[in-house]
């Protein structure tokens, strides 16, 4: 080939590409855009803010770099994490809201958001919806069996489910809410620990406290943001 | 993350491209520093470039929000991407910043305003 007209299809090539790689990142930046919005009407029914749903973020980002996760599977995590209790805006309000007093039967309800989540990503394709499907069915599994919807067990919970497990209770723990105040920084770590190898995984139970400076600057910051917010 | 600084008829316009994040907010907030160090009291933020802002990042916002005010300064916000957007959102912090679709639109809202609603 003529050396001239190989360098003009190589810089069509690269042009292309450029194309596509800016495309891709259009489409993905609207998804992730619609993730939010669409995980803050679940969050909107049950909570004052949606403060939570970057603190999950976050707190998962955190863990997934310990553990040392691919960049894409950080991602994924990152978008699908806010997902979790999607299932939850399909659950009655008077069952949703009820500060206290739950029959065993409207607990069964409450547990279906899992399921219910599940279904509404299935047959999803792209990596961030697989995610959010493998979360909104695990995140409440124990790593001792004793969970659910499945009763799952060990290793058998995926990995990005055993890892929301942990931020999401943490982060219940340290948040008030109308039936309880919210614990200390300090006192909800060790009740972390204390549930290591029965709720949680040991290994994210490590790389959690391996990372307890990062996990309470972010647990500070969005404390920070939410006293702003209520000065406001 | 990179930030560049331009001076814009007495409107400090920063342009940040990148993370904001737990590793990154050291250094924003230094620059934020040297800003309100040099007595700007108005600022831009030009986030086109800004791939994602967490916890921490959106705190570096307050702070900088709040040492401005005690000078009688203000930040501003434009050209959100719609994930940031949507982050702006969730956390309500979009009551609380005033944020515009374009650079032009913000420094002609800048005149005498205080940058928070």
């Amino acid at each position: 080939m003529e050396k001239s007209r190989y360098f003009e299809y190589e810089e069509k090539i690269k042009k292309s590409h450029k194309q596509l790689k800016k495309a891709y990142e259009e489409v993905r930046e609207s998804y992730s855009e619609m993730i939010f919005r669409f995980a803050l009407m679940a969050e909107y029914r049950d909570a004052a803010t949606g403060t939570h749903l970057v603190r999950i973020a976050d707190y998962g980002t955190e863990i997934a770099r310990e553990l040392g996760l691919s960049k894409e599977d950080i991602y994924s995590l990152k978008y699908a994490s806010p997902m979790h209790d999607i299932g939850k805006l399909v659950i009655p309000d008077a069952i949703l809201n009820k500060e206290s007093g739950l029959t065993p039967e409207e607990r069964e309800i409450i547990k279906k958001h899992t399921t219910l989540g599940a279904d509404i990503f299935k047959g999803a394709r792209s990596p961030v919806l697989k995610t959010a499907r493998i979360i909104s069915l695990t995140h409440h599994e124990r790593y001792d069996g004793t969970g659910y919807p499945q009763g799952l067990k060990g290793k058998q919970i995926p990995l990005f489910g055993r890892i929301i497990a942990l931020v999401d209770v943490f982060d219940a723990l340290t948040s008030k809410r109308p039936y309880k105040e919210a614990y200390g920084f300090d006192e909800a770590v060790r009740m972390i620990k204390d549930q290591s190898g029965k709720h949680f995984d040991p290994v994210i139970v490590k790389a959690f406290l391996d990372r307890e400076d990062r996990i309470r600057k972010i647990w500070k910051a969005t404390k920070d943001i939410e006293s702003f917010l209520g000065d406001m | 993350m990179e930030v560049t600084q331009k001076q814009k008829g007495g409107v400090m316009v920063c342009r940040v491209k990148g993370e904001i994040d737990i590793d990154t907010v050291p250094e924003l907030k230094g620059k934020f520093r040297e800003i309100v160090e040099s007595k700007c009291r108005k600022v831009l933020l030009d986030f086109s470039g800004v791939k994602y802002i967490d916890s921490l990042g959106m705190v570096s916002l307050i702070g900088l929000s709040k040492d401005l005010k005690i000078f009688g300064g203000a930040v501003f916000l434009s050209n959100l991407s719609p994930k940031i957007s949507s982050i702006f959102s969730i956390t309500g912090l979009e009551k609380v910043f005033k944020i515009y679709e374009t650079e032009e639109e913000a420094l002609r809202n800048f005149g005498g305003d205080k940058g928070i609603k």
